[in-house]
């Protein structure tokens, strides 16, 4: 292989700290919840693969190992009762309620609810989540259809997206909603994610709305969805 | 009362008044939030149209366009031996452009032949050697009496003026091109100036760096043996303008060099939007490929919804054979038209033909690529990324490990929001030949998407600079370029060893899959967890990831193995 001089820009590692808004990823739960798990899985695995791994007879650029940046510190909600984990953006997330079972996060789009269950009733855990509405609020409630892609912390799960009328109750108009619904279940343990979002309306500019179940800033409850992990899982 | 504790019953305990006060300003701002594309609501890269037939259909007819209006269409022109075509593209072989116009572009003489009729009528024509199309000025009279199609003025859905046959579906026939000029002429397009592209910039807030980046895949290798794309181009396709200083501040922030992208332009092209209020398409093509070959030259062809985008792309492949390219634009396959395939198709099989490498990104919808085509339920792959002579590139979430590298990986795929890694069967292409290696569906129906992917999930976007401001940006318009700039990477590594180039890369990347005898070593992270709302990712190649994400050291290997002594 050809041997140059080495370029004379190193790509330095920016502080996290200056780079606003950077803990928007989804490792930091993985860095204070089950820290100890990964790393124990990041040596095992490493170990393995390098058991495994066949030595290249030339090795040009595959030839080991790396280490990267560090990360900033999480903001993470532990269920108590049930081990799960939620790690959350506290720069647009703010954890308004918590319990053993679950937590209330409220976004500048909505918010979004997860509880915990025993057990492995997925549907049975969508109606209830769906009967747990306030009706007082939540009206005329029409379903859209089952949630494509479901899943909480990479398990799969079921779900109903719904569009509803929030009907505040310290007064003023009502305006649509759209309401998720969704379940999954792992180790014998349901979570529960219900979301309640402003509706993106249909307007001429983009002829039909971006959002198909009408969440308006749903990248806030993707990102503990997706960031969720149960009791056990790396 | 919170929104938050009055949407449930038996509410926990006391909430913030945060969500109350936001979605209360929210509520009242309802109308404009739906036209802007809010903190992570998507691109806000102009209108997005349902389709052409869909838009004759609920649109207002103004009328007949003057006949003394004068069109610049396009013929499609017939490859010659497109079998011998096929079986040098699976064998991930090439030609030179003299070669391929020699054996496989359209009949020279026949395409004389035709523009001296044209000429006779008089009718302007412009053919280039081996390009497998050509271009013809007509007017809207000789439209109509040379091919059966009136073109009428149109207002569309949402207000957008447009010219279009009457019947936008009979005009996509071949049975309208006069029967002397067949079977030279395949189609004809031109004849409309409906939008259809868009893009899949997703914006957030700050994100990933190259840094990030380079450790995830297994950069760092190639960087630190001096590679730095130092002597290649990369040429993108692009509908939106970049701004100097973002990609300046963006260097800055990296400590990159300078880079001053190279611009070509043609009225007839179109214009690219504005910069906005946050980064465009353009700009994070642009930084990302500078990121991770800071060494390559840019260069980026404008078009724009308002002309004919197809035009730039086929220029741009016929000027340069064995160009690398990343295009992160595209549209729901089943809002392109038969014409604009055909032809697309036509000049990106010779691209491919003469060792050039594309990558386009596989779009932000999923499986359903046609939601911002206006159809939430389509499932669709899209068209640009669909060709099987360009290598189709999905999306991941990229999990960090505790140390700041590779951890892990899923699919992506938003449920609440519906974005996702576009992927699944083109309804237009068949299975390539190449097409075949553990996890892939031996029952398809066609071409599987995506071939490859890198990450794009929103929520681990790349910290990019634009229009002023500094936002976390993902999409699979990030994975294409960066594709795109480790492959300038490896085509150097390739040029300084003698080496053929990288060139049409999908049967080289399948075969890496298959583990062949004396493969250096396995290329990609095979993606196993999540999906793209519809398929998930499983062992092997999938609708979902595709063969994987790269370990860009070990494909340097392979590709050099390949245009060595592992060539096949």
């Amino acid at each position: 292989m050809s041997v140059m001089a080495p370029p004379s820009y190193t790509y330095p590692t920016v502080p996290r700290a200056e780079v606003p808004g950077a803990h928007h990823r989804l490792s930091p739960l993985v860095l204070v919840v089950v820290g100890v798990v990964v790393a124990v899985v990041i040596v095992g695995v490493s170990l393995g693969a390098a058991a495994k791994r066949p030595v290249p007879q030339s090795c040009h650029f595959s030839c080991g190992a790396f280490a990267g940046p560090r990360l900033v510190a999480p903001n993470v909600y532990t269920s108590s009762q049930f081990g799960y984990s939620i790690e959350y953006l506290a720069d647009s997330t703010q954890l308004a309620d918590q319990s053993a079972t679950g937590a209330e996060f409220d976004t500048d789009g909505g918010v979004i609810f997860f509880d915990g269950s025993s057990g492995t009733d997925v549907d049975g855990a969508v109606r209830e989540g769906v009967s747990n509405l306030n009706s007082a609020v939540i009206q005329d409630l029409r379903e859209v259809g089952p949630i494509r892609g479901a899943e909480i912390g990479l398990v799969p799960a079921k779900g109903t997206a719904y569009t509803a009328n929030f009907v505040p109750q310290g007064g003023g108009g009502a305006f649509r909603v759209g309401v998720l619904v969704m379940a999954a279940a792992q180790g014998g343990v349901t979570v529960t994610a219900t979301m309640i979002s402003v509706y993106y309306t249909t307007n001429d500019a983009r002829f039909n709305n971006y959002q198909p179940y009408g969440m308006i800033d749903g990248a806030k409850f993707d990102y503990p969805i997706t960031s969720l992990r149960f009791a056990g899982q790396p | 009362m919170t929104f938050g504790a009055a949407c449930r019953r038996g509410v926990r305990g006391p909430v913030s008044s945060v969500a109350v006060l936001a979605v209360a300003l929210i509520a009242a701002g309802c109308a404009s939030a739906g036209s802007h594309p809010g903190s992570n609501g998507g691109p806000d890269v102009g209108a997005v149209h349902p389709s052409l037939a869909v838009a004759v259909r609920d649109g207002r007819d103004l009328g007949r366009v003057p006949d003394g209006t004068i069109f610049r269409l396009t013929f499609g022109l017939s490859e010659r031996d497109p079998k011998g075509l096929d079986a040098i593209l699976a064998a991930g072989g090439r030609v030179t452009p003299a070669e391929y116009a020699k054996r496989f572009g359209p009949d020279a003489g026949a395409v004389a032949r035709l523009r001296a009729s044209l000429a006779a009528a008089g009718v302007r024509s412009s053919w280039s050697p081996g390009s497998t199309s050509m271009d013809v000025w007509m007017s809207a009279g000789a439209i109509r009496a040379g091919f059966g199609v009136r073109v009428d003025r149109f207002v569309g859905p949402g207000g957008i003026r447009f010219h279009a046959p009457t019947s936008p579906a009979a005009a996509e026939s071949p049975a309208i091109v006069p029967a002397a000029w067949r079977p030279l002429v395949t189609s004809v397009t031109g004849l409309d100036d409906y939008p259809i592209l868009g893009e899949g910039a997703i914006r957030s807030e700050n994100g990933v760096t190259p840094t990030d980046m380079i450790d995830f895949y297994n950069v760092k290798p190639l960087r630190s043996a001096g590679l730095d794309g130092s002597g290649q181009t990369i040429y993108f396709l692009e509908i939106d303008r970049f701004g100097q200083a973002g990609l300046n501040a963006f260097s800055q922030k990296f400590g990159l060099p300078p880079v001053r992208p190279q611009v070509v332009s043609n009225p007839a092209w179109g214009s690219p939007a504005p910069e906005g209020d946050g980064p465009s398409e353009t700009d994070l093509d642009l930084e990302i490929a500078h990121a991770m070959a800071p060494g390559a030259t840019l260069v980026v062809y404008y078009a724009g919804n308002d002309g004919r985008f197809d035009l730039a792309l086929r220029t741009l492949l016929h000027e340069h054979p064995g160009a690398l390219v990343s295009i992160s634009i595209g549209a729901c396959e089943a809002v392109a038209s038969r014409g604009l395939v055909t032809q697309d198709a036509a000049a990106v099989r010779a691209a491919a033909g003469t060792g050039t490498t594309i990558y386009v990104s596989s779009g932000d919808r999923g499986a359903y690529g046609c939601i911002p085509n206006g159809d939430n339920d389509a499932v669709s792959t899209n068209y640009l990324s669909s060709f099987p002579e360009v290598t189709c590139v999905g999306g991941t979430t990229v999990f960090e490990s505790t140390n700041g590298g590779y951890f892990r990986e899923a699919a992506w795929g938003e449920p609440a929001e519906q974005w996702g890694g576009g992927g699944g069967v083109s309804s237009l292409f068949a299975v390539p030949p190449w097409q075949t290696g553990p996890g892939v569906d031996p029952n398809a129906k066609g071409r599987g998407e995506p071939d490859v992917s890198a990450n794009a999930d929103g929520i681990t976007g790349w910290d990019v600079f634009g229009s002023g401001s500094e936002a976390q940006v993902g999409g699979t318009s990030a994975a294409a370029p960066f594709w795109a700039g480790i492959t300038a990477l490896i085509d150097q590594d390739l040029t300084q060893k003698s080496l053929k180039s990288v060139g049409f890369a999908n049967p080289d990347l399948y075969r890496f899959a298959r583990s062949p005898q004396g493969l250096p070593s396995p290329p990609f992270h095979d993606v196993t967890l999540g999906t793209n709302l519809l398929y998930a990712a499983t062992p092997g190649w999938d609708y979902a990831t595709g063969l994987g994400t790269p370990d860009v050291g070990a494909l340097a290997d392979d590709f050099e193995w390949a245009r060595g002594t592992g060539g096949a």
